[in-house]
């Protein structure tokens, strides 16, 4: 397996604020990549080191075996960026063109680029138009297809689908869907089901640290854990209720208001725990609105980064 | 410090250019440059700088002034004379102004990040700082040219003299012109916004000639703080004969190079 990332002891200070804090780290090719953590986890300051637009303060990184600023590296990383602007008064995709020729394309291969990246986030009406002319949602597709000029081999994607319309938000997760056979995806956001939806393994930062470094399904333990959302809070006395179900090892209630149970158990028979358990509920007269193998991502790193 | 790769140089270089003849800010630039040359020369059209070179003119002169103006005016075609003091002495307000926005606009905006995965952050600079050079100095081409023509049509030297030194005023102001955009360089690279790029140049240039020009009574080695910037050879840029001018311009190129490499330094390891 290909490594993409590899960071050791890596620190990066902003002068007394430790962002991100001696982080070594093993990043593989494969499934998608998710990066997430609360607001100043140190997301954005990881994906800026890997990129080389900050330095480290300590430690070291090599992107596919090279440090960041690496010529080999051009147009190999992409990179959605955040907070970065298009260059006011110039067309989109005359900018969009002018990246492909620092990639390599010539002039006319450059403007066909344009275009083609332009058509995968369905901006081709808006190509002419500059960047002051567009909505931000546009401008967030415009910087998302950038990202798709050339072949690049890793593309990272910071909080692609924020201010994005549920529409659009869906195209972009297709997009990436339709190209993570071709190409390595490392995407931040905080929208986790984004992440549980694309990603095959989850990096987990908080306070600047790596806390998880795992697959989604070992995280949300999916072979392991049913979750119920009901239609109202369950009884004090639920775990009880699963007691003649031998492979059943623990319940867990959520907090007033918040209807769920967790059901733990030991995957031995197949499916028979799984219908054994909603043969339980539908006996004690629980019915469920929701029901999910596994615990939601979402749970699961609130509860990993509280 | 690394290779420049030549593609995507030549590919930056052509975009910025491109970019800063169109932008408003280097329409701005060249608007103001062309209305206050344009206003200058046609001022010096009517013939006035022909009475600086009188004798009375020139003892009041090396007076307020400096010795090496009147050397100028009187060995040299007077209107292409009084052209080239002035436009000397405007160079550093008119290189810092074509030139404020080299990498630290894109600094501000972050643009740089859609760049640096492309391409190396020498490019980078040096696309910026050639293409800044190429603007302010072909502007400064164009209004020498503009000067020599006006004294070639007014008369009074020999046609040759004129054109002899309307080339070594060429060389001299595009070169002086070109250690202020690469003090620019250093400045961008430093600050990350275009308005405080301007503010600390000017303020810079403002400290330093001020500073020499209230200390240098008093303290003589005053002076050596003067040759912080280019401008510290002016009196020898101002030397009539070429051999004189052309040693100068040596210690302009030191500037260059200097303020280069200073700029280089930090922008490659600065946060983008």
């Amino acid at each position: 397996m290909t490594t993409l990332i590899e960071t050791k002891n890596l620190t990066r200070r902003y002068g007394p604020v430790t962002a991100l804090n001696d982080v070594t780290l093993k990043l593989e090719a494969g499934a998608p990549i998710g990066v997430v953590g609360p607001n100043g986890a140190g997301k954005t300051t990881f994906f800026s080191l890997l990129c080389g637009f900050l330095m480290p303060s300590a430690g070291s990184i090599l992107v596919m075996g090279k440090p960041p600023l690496h010529p080999d590296l051009h147009g190999r990383v992409t990179i959605l960026p955040q907070d970065a602007a298009l260059v006011r008064g110039v067309a989109v995709e005359n900018q969009l063109a002018f990246f492909a020729r620092l990639q390599g394309f010539s002039s006319a291969d450059a403007k066909l680029e344009a275009a083609r990246v332009l058509g995968l986030v369905l901006l081709t009406e808006a190509a002419q138009r500059p960047p002051e002319a567009l909505s931000h949602g546009m401008l967030k597709r415009v910087a998302i297809a950038q990202t798709f000029i050339g072949e690049p081999e890793l593309v990272l994607l910071d909080e692609p689908t924020a201010g994005l319309d549920p529409a659009s938000a869906a195209q972009i997760k297709s997009l990436i869907r339709d190209h993570a056979k071709e190409r390595a995806f490392i995407i931040t956001s905080h929208n986790l089901d984004d992440i549980e939806e694309l990603c095959g393994s989850v990096v987990i930062l908080k306070g600047g640290r790596v806390t998880e470094n795992r697959t989604v399904a070992d995280l949300v333990a999916r072979a392991s854990v049913l979750s119920f959302k009901l239609e109202k809070d369950p009884p004090a006395n639920v775990a009880s209720l699963f007691s003649g179900i031998p492979a059943v090892t623990k319940v867990e209630s959520g907090r007033p208001g918040e209807r769920l149970i967790v059901v733990h158990y030991v995957e031995a028979d197949g499916n028979a725990t799984q219908i054994a358990v909603l043969q339980v509920l539908a006996t004690a007269g629980l019915a469920f609105v929701e029901m999910s193998r596994g615990r939601s991502l979402q749970d699961k790193v609130i509860e990993m980064t509280r | 410090m690394g290779t420049l790769k030549r593609r995507p140089f030549g590919v930056l270089l052509g975009y910025d250019l491109r970019v800063s003849l169109t932008s408003p800010r280097g329409l701005l630039f060249l608007v103001f440059f062309a209305m206050i040359w344009g206003w200058i020369i046609s001022k010096l059209a009517g013939g006035m700088a022909e009475e600086l070179r009188g004798s009375e003119a020139g003892t009041v002169m090396s007076f307020i002034f400096d010795a090496s103006w009147v050397r100028l005016l009187q060995n040299q075609p007077p209107t292409l004379s009084a052209y080239f003091i002035l436009a000397l002495t405007l160079t550093p307000l008119f290189a810092i102004l074509g030139s404020c926005d080299q990498t630290a606009g894109d600094l501000a905006t972050k643009h740089l990040r859609f760049l640096i995965p492309r391409v190396g952050r020498n490019e980078i600079y040096f696309a910026r700082f050639l293409g800044s050079a190429i603007l302010v100095g072909s502007a400064q081409l164009l209004a020498v040219g503009v000067a020599t023509i006006v004294q070639l049509k007014l008369g009074g030297s020999d046609d040759s003299q004129v054109l002899a030194f309307g080339a070594q005023a060429a060389l001299v102001l595009v070169l002086y012109s070109i250690a202020y955009v690469a003090l620019m360089s250093l400045v961008c690279a430093t600050v990350a916004s275009i308005g405080l790029s301007l503010l600390s140049a000017v303020g810079l240039v403002f400290v330093i000639v001020a500073l020499v020009a209230a200390m240098s009574g008093q303290v003589p080695a005053a002076v050596y703080v003067g040759y912080l910037l280019p401008s510290g050879l002016k009196p020898q840029l101002m030397s009539p004969d070429f051999g004189g001018a052309l040693t100068a311009l040596a210690g302009v190129l030191a500037y260059v190079v200097v303020y280069l490499y200073g700029g280089l330094r930090i922008f490659r390891v600065r946060d983008a």
